[in-house]
């Protein structure tokens, strides 16, 4: 493909079994952005919507799960897509999770909606089997 | 253990007796050759022989007493206390894992070789390579074992003290004081930094307190969960908080994640957060050089 492009990086994949893997996952979506050629803040809304979606595994998937980062093409724009999965018990009510102000864990109850507020497309599979978040921001 | 074993096995005891010091020479020279260039630490060369000359002794008491199958390298060993300790001085000095298990794996090439100058019969051998695969590498996870969990051991402890001591807060002034914040902000040490934060507050009787967040790499809603805590309970201590050195990013996001920050006071950056923490307390700053002049 196009050798010259400068995001034919390699998809980042990072097991998130700990908050500081939450941590390191972060610090790797923002430097993967950035090499992508994503401006300062859209750098900084994909790695607090990773965070996110970490401190989600973290708290609601007991600590299993991983984030995998990648970058495609799509037309002539670059676009990068978190891939959030765990094997939890899934989002009960996807729409009621997907509200400001829900929270089940006494947070501030707006992680998700936040996370799509942050990023181009959201898109959620759930099941009792676990959760599949796929993110995605155009450049 | 079968009869080419057990003969290995006595060979082997043979030679530690015979050609102890050969084999000490060739070991210990081979070994800190492998190291030049690399690491040393400060580890003396006097220090490695004579541990190692102590090694080929306990290996030598090992094999001469009814060794077999079964045997498992127990923390009761002299032999395994022997290399227990070794590893974690070495761990400690900051070698690399691959350093130690060369050790234990080099003696192992060398008494091999030193085996075949006395007996060539393939049977024999591969008996003698497998008694010695028996014992070596056995201690040579033991070593690795002890490597890892003393790093580890070592890890948790500095990750403790970076705890300690990345939350201090400064007084800047009388009755004002600094929480700077550097670093991921979790739940442990959100919970410590409040603590820290609230018994400055009413140690000092601080009146004005600035919190500034330039070090902080990532806002997102569970990092402002905390800081909103934190603020909160200064806020019931009486004290007026000033939050500063947010980034124009971090701004931008914790509007798109639709988190408000209520009527905190902020300011851009620490300096403005001082001076109005200054004009709060009544304090007026005055260009000396300028009315000299």
């Amino acid at each position: 493909m196009n050798d010259e492009a400068p995001c034919l990086l390699d998809a980042v994949h990072i097991p998130i079994q700990d908050y500081a893997d939450v941590a390191e996952a972060g610090r790797n979506a923002l430097l993967f952005a950035e090499a992508c050629g994503f401006s300062k803040v859209l750098a900084y809304y994909i790695a607090t919507a990773v965070i996110e979606l970490g401190n989600n595994i973290m708290a609601h998937a007991d600590s299993d799960g991983s984030i995998v980062l990648t970058s495609q093409f799509e037309d002539t724009r670059i676009v990068i897509e978190i891939i959030a999965e765990d094997r939890g018990p899934g989002i009960f009510d996807v729409d009621l999770a997907l509200t400001d102000g829900y929270t089940t864990n006494n947070g501030l109850g707006c992680g998700l909606p936040g996370v799509a507020r942050l990023m181009d497309e959201l898109h959620i599979e759930t099941s009792d089997q676990g959760t599949r978040i796929r993110a995605r921001k155009r450049r | 253990m079968n009869a080419l074993e057990q003969a290995a096995t006595d060979r082997f005891t043979t030679l530690l007796e015979t050609k102890r010091s050969v084999i000490l020479d060739t070991w210990v020279d081979q070994f800190l050759a492998d190291w030049e260039g690399t690491r040393h630490g400060n580890l003396p060369p006097e220090e490695i022989r004579a541990q190692s000359q102590l090694f080929l002794d306990q290996l030598h008491r090992l094999l001469q007493n009814n060794f077999s199958h079964s045997w498992q390298p127990q923390s009761a060993d002299p032999i395994v206390q022997l290399l227990t300790q070794l590893s974690e001085t070495w761990a400690k000095k900051g070698l690399a894992a691959a350093q130690s298990t060369f050790y234990i794996l080099s003696f192992k090439r060398i008494l091999l070789a030193r085996y075949l100058e006395l007996e060539s019969d393939p049977a024999a051998f591969s008996a003698a390579v497998a008694v010695l695969d028996l014992v070596l590498d056995r201690l040579s996870l033991v070593v690795v074992e002890r490597f890892e969990m003393t790093r580890e051991r070592l890890i948790k402890q500095q990750s403790l003290s970076l705890l300690e001591l990345s939350t201090p807060v400064v007084k800047i002034w009388d009755h004002m004081i600094l929480l700077p914040l550097v670093g991921v902000i979790d739940t442990a040490r959100a919970r410590k930094i409040t603590e820290n934060l609230l018994n400055s507050i009413a140690e000092i009787e601080a009146m004005v307190t600035i919190v500034d967040i330039t070090g902080v790499p990532v806002l997102d809603t569970a990092v402002a969960g905390h800081l909103m805590k934190t603020i909160n309970a200064a806020q019931m201590l009486g004290t007026h908080v000033i939050l500063t050195g947010m980034s124009p990013e971090g701004a931008q996001t914790l509007v798109k994640l639709g988190v408000s920050l209520g009527d905190i006071t902020t300011r851009g950056s620490l300096k403005a957060g001082i001076s109005e923490g200054l004009a709060a307390l009544g304090k007026v700053i005055i260009d000396g050089h300028r009315r000299a002049g």
